[in-house]
């Protein structure tokens, strides 16, 4: 087997033709994470002894016969998931010792399907940042370039799957904390329709934009993954139910031009450019398309979300769980805790949802913020009547610098300008790789972001393999 | 509208959140600037706001979830502080108000 270039498509028939065993593979993964994570820092823990229980539970599943698409595919989960008896800590100190209670539902379907869990992967506290800085536990580095960051949320994530650590991985993208690492790393990321995977046992950020989502090396592999998570759930109120998916072929793709604006890396640009070409070359139809509230998004998105992790980040209080200092009076003992567990930039949107929330401000920032929200849902639901996906970068830039974006907050929100609007809109979107740009010397890959509308995944799917193939 | 006044110190105590001195002088640069890069919203025409009619509410069948007490044990490893099946709390209410 070569690690290198294995996808779980060839895993699957690998493991199915007995040319090795899933204890070999998960055995060659977790070598892999021993000689390189020391350096990449893509888990915050690696469970060499459950992934190897997983594998020889796979092993008798499919020697019975019983095998699913993941039976015995070693994967890589985010550590904003619960898996029941694991540490899940958000990457905060305030859960550094926390262990989940119960399976998240994503966790008992990919479970059921006999899956190895490796371990769990780094991210920005809480889901709070866009290259995995915000960890309480130091950062991740990226495969291609260690000096880079490798994009965030889900940074450890990208880099476990990037980076040879992980045949696939779960992450969660409240702003694009999927398709943005996906991007920086070179790998496939998915943003599923808001309620298309349940949220159940996934630890709240930001509850209106929050969505799980796989990453893989392919498109076929990460369809595999999702189909595997999907599904209603009637533990999330907000899952959706299950429909029928339209399998139409798409043919028209819309392009935003007049969204780009100047802060678009020019080599990004022309790859951007050459993949719409070659998407024309394979029969598709690009038109330009207008958005017009599209502009208000950032706006949009850094009032909404710090609104609502204020809210959902008062429950931890240092009382039923997670760090506690002990203070004289329980007043002091929430502001203390919290105050020690908290990373700045946690606090920091605490502070801001508090203001946009509070008394006098809400209605000119809050409240203004969930209108203007619905226009900009409104301007997807119109476009996607005449035409069947839209096509942007998925990030400005390439992979930045690690500590480039540090010291100042509102240039690293910055960063989220393609992937914010599909969160608010609750649209369905996906990261492909288009090749590299050189910096310094190394090869960076980009990104190519399509997003499509409400539960229209399989049109992602289609399109990104047209790219794939090119 | 006119340029709001940021608080740090009220902030941080409705948050439930202690700040330095050295944290407040910080944040009362940083949170001012995130608000003006925000500020673009207040440009936003929204007379007619679109209402989402997908929206409504969804609640659980009134039923019991699961057995009574299956993760008391569980929830209670995972509490700071706890004797006897429960966690331990300072006190809420105090006289000297």
């Amino acid at each position: 087997m070569n690690i290198n270039t294995l996808t779980i498509v060839e895993a699957r028939r690998a493991l199915d033709a007995h040319e090795y065993s899933a204890l070999d593979l998960t055995n060659a993964y977790l070598a892999e994470i021993a000689l390189h994570d020391g350096s990449i820092h893509a888990y915050l823990e690696v469970w060499i002894d459950a992934a190897r229980a997983d594998a020889v539970r796979a092993d008798t599943m499919i020697a019975a016969g019983d095998i699913y698409p993941l039976t015995g595919i070693p994967i890589a989960v985010k550590d904003n998931i619960l898996i029941e008896g694991h540490i899940a800590s958000s990457a905060s100190k305030i859960l550094e010792k926390y262990r989940a209670t119960y399976d998240a539902t994503v966790i008992t379907k990919l479970k059921k399907q006999g899956v190895v869990l490796l371990g769990r992967t780094n991210m920005d506290e809480f889901a709070l940042g866009g290259s995995t800085e915000n960890s309480a536990y130091g950062p991740t580095h990226n495969p291609h370039d260690e000096s880079r960051v490798p994009g965030g949320t889900s940074g450890g994530s990208a880099a476990a799957v990037a980076g040879n650590l992980a045949l696939g991985a779960l992450g969660s993208d409240t702003g694009g904390s999927i398709r943005q690492p996906a991007a920086f790393c070179g790998v496939v990321g998915l943003k599923p329709t808001y309620g298309n995977v349940s949220r159940y046992g996934l630890m709240a950020a930001a509850s209106s934009l929050d969505q799980i989502g796989p990453l893989g090396k392919t498109i076929a592999d990460t369809e595999i993954l999702y189909s595997a998570i999907k599904g209603h759930d009637p533990r999330d109120s907000t899952s959706l139910p299950n429909t029928q998916v339209s399998t139409t072929r798409p043919k028209r793709i819309g392009v935003p031009r007049s969204f780009f604006g100047k802060g678009i890396d020019p080599d990004v640009l022309i790859s951007f450019e050459e993949t719409l070409k070659k998407l024309t070359l394979s029969g598709y139809e690009i038109v330009d398309v207008e958005l017009p509230n599209l502009k208000y998004s950032l706006a949009v998105y850094y009032i909404i979300n710090p609104a609502e992790v204020s809210t959902n980040l008062a429950r931890y209080d240092g009382i039923r769980y997670g760090h506690r200092v002990d203070a004289p009076t329980i007043l002091e003992t929430y502001e203390q805790s919290r105050a020690q567990g908290f990373g700045p930039e946690t606090r920091r949107r605490i502070l801001t949802g508090t203001f946009v929330l509070s008394a006098g401000y809400s209605d000119a920032y809050y409240r203004k913020a969930r209108a203007v929200r619905e226009l900009i849902r409104k301007d997807f639901v119109d476009v996607f009547t005449t035409v069947d996906a839209l096509a942007l970068p998925t990030t400005p830039t390439p992979a930045f610098k690690l500590g480039m974006h540090t010291a100042d907050p509102v240039a690293m929100y910055l960063e989220d300008i393609f992937t914010v609007p599909v969160n608010l809109a609750g649209v369905p979107a996906i990261s492909v790789p288009i090749g590299m740009v050189n910096r310094d010397g190394i090869d960076l890959p980009i990104g190519f972001q399509l997003i499509a509308a409400h539960g229209n995944e399989h049109t992602l799917f289609t399109i990104g393999t047209s790219i794939e193939q090119k | 509208m006119t340029k709001p006044h940021i608080d740090i110190t009220t902030l941080a105590s409705l948050a439930r959140l202690a700040i330095s001195e050295t944290e407040k002088q910080k944040l009362e640069k940083e949170v001012p600037n995130i608000l003006a890069f925000i500020d673009t919203i207040q440009s936003a025409h929204v007379d007619h706001t679109p209402t989402n009619t997908a929206l409504r509410n969804v609640l659980r069948d009134d039923v019991q979830p699961h057995d009574t007490a299956m993760f008391t044990d569980r929830i209670i490893a995972e509490a700071p502080e706890s004797t006897n099946n429960r966690i331990v709390v300072k006190q809420v209410v105090s006289r000297n108000i």
